[in-house]
């Protein structure tokens, strides 16, 4: 069973987020960064599958820049076998087509069983990639994974609908997956893990050789949400003063 | 080198007669990359495993705390520094300590107490001691938390006095079993433990240490005490009574327990002020956050001054017991580091090593103890009657606190053993201190001395005048007194004082220097160091005068007092110290947390 973790490296959430005076990304040199909080699901769910069948190997792949290698430390000190950094310079990649593009460039090569990503991630929040990634290698796909259940060449995994609804879909291997968060207990590194993790192997793809064609999306403009306080006086006869009121409920608040 | 200088420069003490801050200096800002993840990962953990679990812990839930002893084997931590045939991970003291720190920041001192029990004096006699079958046997169940381990030293009748306890082994007849009669008191861990490493005198005065099995024939543990805080950890008196321990758990050779005793406390020393330095971030981060929501007057009380000073009152005591246990541990980590590790007594040579440095270790322990035990009552000042209340962590802090004074030796005992070691390494000329003050008239006669020019020119001449006024009081103290100086306790306990002032100074000035880049940390340091220089000498100036008058019975030779007060007027320092805590304490507002 060979397992690909895709990990991010996202701003934590504890950290200051000023934005670039272009307004088109925040301002990296002054973030804190964290590995994408649902990404640590996928690796536990990885590691727990690789357990389990008692061989194969995780691998943790993650695009960025040099920043991103203690992220790929920490899901290596976790207890993945080895990691692909697909390495970036400049401004981050923010298009998913785009990053998906690179992300088969480079991972078709290698065969996975199964490729795993995290709901989402915590930064840009598409969640899309797994889904792209799966499309482009030909893999079977699915999205917020609650519960797996690995067969011999199939996967069965319990989905998250709506309203409170779950679904169980089998997919056939190799497969592309997404990962609920809250589905397991990520570990934490241990000493050992960490004091091995220098010794596994990292290969890095330099961005010449991953990054292909165009991009399909830009960020146009980030900016922190105004927040602002509007008062409507409601006036009129009891009727009209209903209407108006469901009329906002509806339409404005949208919880009717 | 010959080896009398490698001796000189690698033993404790040292600091005293060298140049202030010249070399590099171990601090946080040189942790390797492994030390930073350890950090990480030990700081996430005690955040979701430890913090949420404070008050159950605090009703002395036995599984639950054995529960997260065993977790903390799982990921290494008991073993961090265990061999790692024994199942430990052979990591470094450096390390050691981040985890002790870690642990500290946890907010369950009584978890860290059981924790530290574990990976410290209750194992560490086996690890350092053991023979291969005793390692073999205990460790790896200790290690991972399956066996919980105590250290049985004190008595009813034996605290400090620790040596003195009447506890007896006497060999069986048969020769199979030694027969332990006494009593034990305040043994942390007592209900849980496993195993216990217990010292007696074999025939009455060998003081010697055992393993003992918690199921030993004869053995049995007492009602738990009722305690003023460390609520959630288990201390208990033990008692034997003919119990029967077999000979094979001896550990090391009979006499030898002071060997053990000892280098447990030495290690355990810096331990502790590694935990009450995480203790104490964590306090200091409450008093910030609090400081900030509360409003009276209209505004957050961070607005007022007061509360200003008390903030960064705190933060340069922190940074400040920081900078000297991390210089004190890549001290000791450096002295290992030349050991030669296949050598079959490179645990006994790693116990000697340690003990080069127990004069910085038991000022580690005082500083610490005294940095933690500032900073709850501080941060339960500025919560106002709240911080009174148990509905903020304060209340729990401050009782916890408190026993960190008392436990791994008293601040009394560990001020006389600063005083005494520095006194042996005078009359031994491990320090040359009469050679060093030789140089002072020199030194006096030359307007800007000898020292490289940087940020922190005036805090380094203050310093140098400073050791050279400390030198001169310590010199006369022996004069009078010689070895009688440990019994004038009240003298030693000041000279242990300057001593530490110096010390910590040097230090901070060193990594303050170190860590100089253009970022507002980097500025905040040097805030630091000016602070705490100028406000430790004007103690070292103070502590002087009271240890003179004692000397010179109430009258100073004139040309003594002359030097005296050249030497003390270079050691005033003009700094502005009420208008740099605010730009701190303003700066510690704007990052809402301990940033250094
Ligand atoms: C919660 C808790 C947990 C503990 N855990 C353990 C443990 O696991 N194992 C263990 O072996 N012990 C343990 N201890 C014991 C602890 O180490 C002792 O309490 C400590 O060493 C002090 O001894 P004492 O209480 O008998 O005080 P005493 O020695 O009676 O001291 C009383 C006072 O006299 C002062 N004093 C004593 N001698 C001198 C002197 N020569 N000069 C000047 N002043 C002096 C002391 O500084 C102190 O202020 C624990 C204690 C507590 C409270």
């Amino acid at each position: 069973m060979k397992i690909a973790v895709l990990v991010k490296q996202v701003p934590g959430s504890e950290s200051v987020l000023p934005i670039l005076n272009d307004e088109t990304w925040v301002d990296e040199s002054l973030v804190s960064f964290i590995m994408n909080p649902p990404d640590n699901f996928a690796i536990e769910e990885a590691l727990l599958i690789k357990e389990k069948a008692g061989e194969g190997e995780v691998v943790i792949v993650s695009m960025g820049p040099d920043r991103v290698k203690k992220t790929i430390k920490e899901g290596l000190a976790k207890g993945a076998d080895r990691a692909i950094h697909l390495e970036e310079d400049g401004q981050i990649e923010t298009d998913p087509l785009s990053i998906s593009k690179s992300f088969s460039t480079v991972l078709k090569e290698e065969n996975f069983d199964l490729i795993f990503t995290g709901l989402q991630s915590d930064d840009t929040g598409m969640g899309q990639t797994g889904v792209l990634l799966g499309e482009m290698l030909g893999y079977s796909t699915a999205t917020l994974a609650m519960e797996t259940d690995v067969q011999s060449d199939s996967i069965r995994v319990k989905r998250e609908l709506e309203s409170g609804w779950f679904q169980w879909v089998k997919l056939p291997m190799p497969a592309s997956i997404s990962i609920q968060s809250g589905l397991n207990t990520p570990r934490y590194p241990s000493l050992k893990g960490i004091m091995g993790a220098k010794r596994k192997e990292i290969k890095s793809i330099p961005v010449s050789e991953h990054r292909v064609g165009s991009k399909m999306q830009t960020i146009e403009k980030v900016f922190i949400p105004q927040t602002s306080k509007q008062t409507e006086m409601i006036e009129g006869d009891a009727d009209s003063v209903a209407t108006r009121i469901v009329e906002i409920l509806k339409t404005d608040l949208k919880v009717l | 080198m010959t080896d009398t200088q490698k001796l000189k420069t690698i033993s404790g003490g040292q600091w005293l007669i060298s140049p202030v801050a010249n070399t590099k200096v171990f601090c946080r800002e040189t942790f390797s990359e492994d030390h930073q993840d350890i950090d990480a990962m030990i700081q996430e953990f005690v955040k979701d495993r430890i913090l949420p679990n404070v008050e159950a812990i605090d009703k002395l839930d036995k599984d639950l705390s054995l529960k997260l002893l065993r977790e903390t084997g799982e990921l290494g931590l008991i073993g961090v520094d265990t061999p790692e045939e024994y199942g430990g991970n052979d990591l470094d003291k450096i390390t050691s300590c981040i985890v002790s720190e870690g642990m500290g920041r946890g907010g369950s001192p009584s978890f860290s107490c059981t924790f530290s029990v574990q990976t410290g004096i209750g194992s560490m006699g086996i690890v350092f001691f053991g023979t291969p079958k005793q390692k073999e046997k205990y460790l790896p169940k200790l290690m991972t938390g399956e066996w919980v381990a105590a250290y049985a030293l004190t008595e009813p009748t034996a605290g400090s006095d620790a040596l003195s306890g009447k506890t007896t082994a006497i060999l069986s007849e048969d020769g199979k079993h030694y027969i332990l009669n006494g009593d034990k008191q305040f043994i942390s861990n007592g209900s849980w433990a496993d195993v216990f490493t217990v010292l007696a005198q074999v025939d009455g005065d060998k003081f010697s240490g055992f393993i003992v099995d918690r199921n030993t024939e004869g053995f049995e543990v007492g009602a738990e005490e009722k305690k003023m805080g460390m609520k959630g950890s288990s201390t208990t008196p033990l008692k034997f009574t003919n119990a029967k321990v077999p000979v094979g758990n001896l550990l090391y050779k009979v006499g030898k327990g002071a060997a053990i005793a000892f280098n447990a406390l030495n290690v355990g020393r810096y331990k502790l002020a590694a935990a009450c330095i995480g203790g104490s971030k964590v306090g200091l981060e409450h008093a910030v956050k609090y400081a900030l929501e509360r409003r009276q007057f209209g505004q957050p009380i961070a607005h007022f001054d007061s509360i200003k000073g008390k903030i960064a009152d705190m933060a340069v005591r922190v940074y400040a017991a920081d900078s000297m246990l991390y210089r004190t541990v890549g001290l000791i980590q450096n002295a290992i580091d030349n050991l030669d590790k296949s050598d079959p007594e490179y645990y006994k040579k790693m116990a000697e090593a340690t003990e080069q440095f127990a004069i910085e270790a038991s000022m580690a322990k005082v500083f610490g103890s005294e940095t933690s035990n500032m900073v709850v009552d501080e941060a339960l000042q500025i919560h106002g009657g709240y911080g009174f209340t148990e509905e903020y962590p304060l209340a729990r802090a401050y009782r916890d606190d408190r026993i960190n004074r008392i436990w791994e030796g008293t601040n009394e005992i560990n001020r006389m053993i600063v005083t005494g070691y520095m006194m042996k390494k005078v009359l031994m000329e491990e320090i040359s201190l009469r050679d060093y003050l030789k140089g002072v008239d020199d030194f006096l006669a030359t307007e800007t001395p000898d020292i490289e020019a940087d940020l922190f020119l005036s805090e380094k001449s203050a310093v140098e005048s400073a050791k050279r006024l400390a030198s001169m009081v310590f010199h006369e103290a022996l004069c009078e007194y010689g070895q009688d100086l440990k019994h004038e306790q009240q003298l030693s306990e000041a000279l242990a004082d300057i001593f530490t002032y110096i010390y910590t100074a040097g230090s901070v000035i060193s990594r303050a220097r170190q860590s100089q880049s253009s970022n507002g940390i980097s500025n905040m340091s040097s805030v630091i160091a000016r602070i705490f220089t100028a406000e430790s000498l004007l103690e070292v100036k103070s502590l002087s005068n009271i240890c003179l008058n004692k000397i010179f019975m109430e009258t100073i030779p004139e040309d003594f007092k002359d030097k005296v007060v050249q030497l003390e007027s270079r050691m005033t320092l003009n700094t502005d110290t009420i208008s740099l805590k605010q730009s701190l304490a303003d700066f510690m507002f704007s990052k809402n947390n301990y940033p250094f």
